[in-house]
């Protein structure tokens, strides 16, 4: 299988009054074609800034360390106008609140057709009518009379949709996902999941699905990655992660997604303190102040990331189940 | 808050070099060239002009386009400043108390008129003046330096400006406060009550705010400082209560509004329902949760209106209802600007003591107002 | 059938608050000082004055002198001068250039404050923005009458490429009609242009921040394309009621202009009806005035419905 996207050793921080903040830090990562992984974390583990740094969508209050490759071809580098070519056809990205991530003020067919007609030179007519047929391939009913409507006048779940509808709309070969179910009702969630399951596998298009849930990329990525403090601590198939976890962190946020097998009044399990300030690095490993196989060597020392032959990665010097 | 700004900082001082001069300026006495010239080459405010005349008069004016905007008599054109002052080797300048004031005018007349003098109309007309004008004639030699010039009038514009500011100060900041605290009160007890009585505090503001700032306070003054019969003349102080009373007016619902709305944005905090839940009282409500609240923000704005005023004030001086004795920063300017062509300094100083106190009231309103914004959002 | 109504609801309060202004004047005009008639005819004897008081309904009580006032108006009736003459033909010459100075102005601050906003948004922090917040601080904090004197000392008189002040028709020249207003529209400009531009770029980095800038990027569109078709138009809205605002100022400020640049106006009329104590002509003038104040007003509003939609989902 031929990499789609490969980024080695790849940072950003932010230049903030309080210092530079280290929002990803140091992240190597490679998906193949049609691939699909899940990026998980708490809010504020540095994985939305890891997928829109990775599109170049980032403000100039950003600097960015390592490659990206794409294609084979480094963008890391280009000028914003190089990479935006990438934009839409080659990337294209599904964002967390389909509340403000449409415009408000206009058409839901301008703003699709908009991306058609600009990225690629379809004429008015035609861009309408794959407009048409994009709104109905993301089961939007009744898709003529949608194109006139204005975002607000359109649920949730529907916005998230003409969203989706939106960044397919020029074929990309790689979709960002961010978040995108988090701010829908819990019966939507699934219906739009399975949609990007279904468009994934028509288009054949590689997947990043962002996410906090791990619950979400169980049925979904091919492959799952979480993140903390910007660093990615475990990776490895999502069979292997959910059979054989090795980082204490990853169990932890296992156990704390309630359970219908649990009986009922039994207490959440909740993972105690805060994520580490992004501005101040810990001496060790940053999990350490949270974790409860923590060591004296876990807080002076930094775990490297460990690969298994299996190809299971893990940042841990006690990993559960032993090291390998 | 002024700590890390330096235009804060300079703004402060201007504004502390105007209070100054509000609080001591009408100690320093308003010198003047010499009262010979005032009659023969007195030109009446630019205003008067325009409106005295039958209206074709007016339209005679319009067509002709080049040239000035001025009714400049020829007499001015050979007077300027310097060379009054050798000409009259006893030249009166001024310096004087109030308890002199009435005797040292008949003195000052008597010796000091050239024969081509008939009669001191401006000086007798202006009280305020009067009280001033004296006379070091017989000592007095040399020259006098007028640092910035002197008025068409020969009345030396440092001086005036310097006095002026005690009026120009006084309108705004009276009918700003008086304006601002009972549009506040107002506001701020329509948005808590509600109701009926909100609704008609609303609609009585709006139709107040549908008449523009400028067009109301011309009609008020105009109905309430016009004497019916032209030959009446309005006393300084009536006309300035009446200017006072017409900015009090225009500005209350423009307060007021600000107010009440500030005051709606409190009200429905969670802090203010669970006060009223435990059973606090209106009047504590609103003096301890909503006026503390609303006040600093309303503060900010008082800043910002105050510059607006001091145009306003001018500006109606411009339209013939305002002061136009001179005695305040925007009648200086308008009672001058018919002057424009030989004495454009008479312009320039006005305009731009005027745009720094408005610069600096704008800034400071502003600085307040980030500051407010720190604060609210550190809650 | 909401939109009907609700513009109906909008109609009635925008009835209600011109009656309110207009009665509000036509009171204040009742509080003059001393007998009017006295005014008009100062040798009239008892009934002429009886007469007199009659016919300018100052016998009635308020609400029905308003009533007379009101529906004279309606047939046209403009009241008369005191000195002679009706006031519906000098309102027909002072309406004119007044509405000219003020849509020439409206339309020049807008076509400088749109690129200037756009531009310093998009460039936010950088020197240009900061030159131009400056800038445009330090100008609108003179006041429009010191920056009409300075002009028209400066550019009229002492440079002399411009006239420094009066007025032509269109009808006698667009090119003399123009060279005329220059002047007297730059100097009103400034103050709005000033506000539009500080407020578009405000509105603009907050909207450059939304989510759906961000999409509009990842579809690859051009920032020039994302600026004017994504951001500025939500940002439009806040404009048009800036301006809707701005006109109370610039109806006042056009007043005073016109007396600076001897524009024969409704400033000059109003100076004009002060001086010669025609405080009749004076209520017809700021009825007018208001009048056109709440209907610009409520025009603008209506448009805002129309540009935003996201208000019109909001009123129904």
């Amino acid at each position: 299988m031929s990499e789609i996207l490969k980024l080695s050793d790849f940072s950003v921080s932010f230049d903030t009054p309080r210092g530079d903040l280290h929002a990803v830090r140091g992240v190597d990562l490679s998906i193949a074609k049609g691939e699909s992984i899940g990026i998980v974390g708490e809010s504020g583990s540095g994985k939305t800034v890891l997928s829109r740094a990775t599109m170049g969508l980032m403000p100039s209050t950003a600097t960015c360390t390592g490659t990206v490759e794409f294609k084979g071809a480094v963008i890391s580098n280009l000028s914003r106008a190089e990479v935006r070519k990438n934009w839409g056809t080659g990337m294209a990205m599904v964002f967390q609140d389909p509340m403000t991530s449409l415009n408000p003020v206009r058409r839901i067919g301008s703003q699709l057709m908009e991306a058609l007609i600009v990225r690629l030179g379809m004429s008015k007519d035609q861009a309408r009518a794959r407009s048409v047929e994009l709104l109905e391939r993301v089961r939007i009913p009744d898709p003529y009379a949608a194109m006139k409507k204005y975002p607000g006048e359109l649920s949730g779940g529907m916005r998230q949709r003409i969203v989706i509808a939106i960044a397919i709309a020029c074929t990309p070969e790689l979709l960002f996902a961010d978040e995108p179910t988090t701010a829908l009702d819990v019966t939507v969630q699934a219906q739009v999941l399975e949609l990007l399951a279904e468009l994934r596998q028509e288009f054949n298009m590689a997947m990043i699905l962002v996410t906090h849930d791990l619950g979400v990329v169980a049925g979904q990525t091919d492959r799952v990655i979480v993140m903390y403090a910007g660093q990615i601590v475990e990776a490895a198939s999502t069979t292997d992660l959910f059979r054989n976890m090795k980082m204490p962190y990853t169990e932890a946020l296992m156990k704390s997604i309630p359970r219908m097998d649990q009986s009922s009044g039994q207490r959440l399990r909740v993972i105690t303190g805060r994520l580490p300030d992004p501005t101040t690095p810990e001496p060790g490993c940053s999990f350490a102040p949270r974790c409860e196989y923590a060591t004296d060597k876990c807080r002076t020392e930094k775990p490297p990331l460990v690969t298994t032959q299996t190809g299971h990665q893990y940042r841990c010097f006690f990993p559960i189940g032993g090291s390998l | 808050m002024l700590k890390n700004s330096v235009g804060g900082k300079i703004a402060a001082a201007w504004l502390g070099l105007v209070v100054f001069c509000a609080v001591f300026g009408p100690l320093l006495p308003i010198a003047k060239v010499g009262q010979t010239f005032n009659d023969g080459l007195h030109v009446k405010p630019f205003t008067n002009c325009s409106f005295m005349g039958p209206l074709s008069h007016d339209l005679a004016r319009t067509s002709s386009t080049s040239g000035t905007t001025t009714t400049t008599t020829p007499a001015i054109e050979f007077v300027t400043p310097n060379d009054i002052a050798p000409a009259t080797t006893a030249m009166p300048s001024t310096d004087t108390t109030a308890s002199e004031g009435a005797g040292s005018e008949d003195v000052f007349t008597e010796n000091t008129a050239p024969p081509m003098v008939t009669s001191d109309t401006i000086v007798d007309a202006e009280q305020q003046e009067r009280d001033r004008v004296a006379l070091l004639a017989s000592t007095q030699t040399s020259e006098r330096c007028f640092f910035l010039g002197t008025t068409g009038e020969g009345t030396d514009v440092l001086s005036a400006i310097i006095n002026g500011t005690r009026t120009s100060l006084s309108i705004s900041l009276i009918s700003v406060f008086l304006g601002g605290l009972i549009g506040c009160l107002l506001g701020i007890t329509s948005a808590y009550l509600r109701g009926w009585f909100d609704r008609i505090m609303l609609l009585v503001f709006n139709i107040i705010l549908s008449i523009p700032t400028l067009v109301l306070a011309f009609a008020l003054i105009a109905i309430f400082a016009t004497p019916l019969n032209p030959s009446d003349t309005v006393a300084d102080s009536s006309r300035l209560k009446v200017l006072i009373a017409s900015l009090v007016i225009v500005i209350i619902p423009q307060l007021g509004r600000i107010a009440r709305a500030a005051a709606l944005q409190w009200i429905n905090r969670d802090f203010v329902t669970a006060s009223r839940s435990i059973g606090a009282s209106d009047f504590s409500i609103l003096t301890k949760r909503i006026i503390p609240n609303v006040v600093p923000s309303i503060f900010a704005i008082l800043f910002l209106a105050l510059g607006t005023v001091i145009v306003v004030e001018g500006s109606l001086s411009l339209l013939g209802v305002g002061l136009n004795n001179g005695n305040s920063w925007g009648s200086l300017l308008a009672r001058n600007s018919g002057d424009l062509v030989d004495y454009p300094h008479v312009i320039y100083v006005p305009v731009i003591v005027i745009a720094f106190t408005i610069i600096s009231t704008n800034k400071l309103g502003d600085l307040i107002r980030a500051s407010l914004d720190k604060r609210e959002a550190k809650i | 059938m909401k939109k009907a109504q609700s513009l109906l609801i909008r109609f009635s309060q925008v009835a209600l608050v011109l009656l309110g202004a207009t009665f509000l004047v036509s009171i204040l005009i009742r509080q003059l000082p001393g007998d009017v008639s006295l005014l008009i005819n100062p040798v009239a004897s008892e009934a002429e004055r009886a007469s007199l008081r009659h016919e300018l309904g100052l016998d009635r009580n308020y609400f029905s002198a308003y009533w007379m006032w009101l529906s004279r108006m309606f047939q046209g009736d403009f009241g008369f001068f005191i000195f002679g003459g009706k006031v519906l033909p000098v309102l027909k010459t002072a309406i004119p250039p007044t509405l000219q100075l003020i849509f020439y102005t409206q339309i020049v601050a807008l076509t400088v404050a749109v690129p200037l906003g756009v531009t310093s948004a998009y460039k936010q922090g950088t020197r240009f923005d900061r030159f131009t917040s400056t800038t445009l601080f330090s100008l609108s904090s003179i006041p429009n009458f010191g920056i009409g004197l300075i002009l028209s000392l400066i550019i009229g008189v002492k440079i002399g490429i411009l006239p420094p002040s009066g007025y032509k028709p269109i009808s006698e020249g667009l090119i003399d009609h123009f060279r005329l207003m220059v002047l007297p529209v730059l100097t009103l400009a400034i103050a709005p242009i000033s506000t539009y531009t500080r407020l578009l770029r405000a509105e603009m980095i907050g909207a450059l921040r939304e989510d759906y800038v961000l999409l509009a990027l990842s579809k690859g569109l051009s920032d020039r394309r994302i600026l004017l078709r994504h951001v500025l138009r939500p940002s439009c809205t806040t404009l048009m009621t800036s301006a809707a605002l701005s006109m109370g100022g610039l109806i006042g400020g056009a007043l005073v202009i016109e007396i600076i640049f001897v524009i024969p106006g409704m400033g000059t009329q109003l100076a004009k009806a002060i001086g010669m104590r025609e405080f009749l002509a004076i209520q017809t003038y700021v009825a007018f005035i208001a009048l056109f104040y709440i209907t610009f007003n409520s025009i603008i509003d209506v448009l805002i419905g129309v540009v935003d939609p996201r208000t019109r989902s909001r009123r129904a």
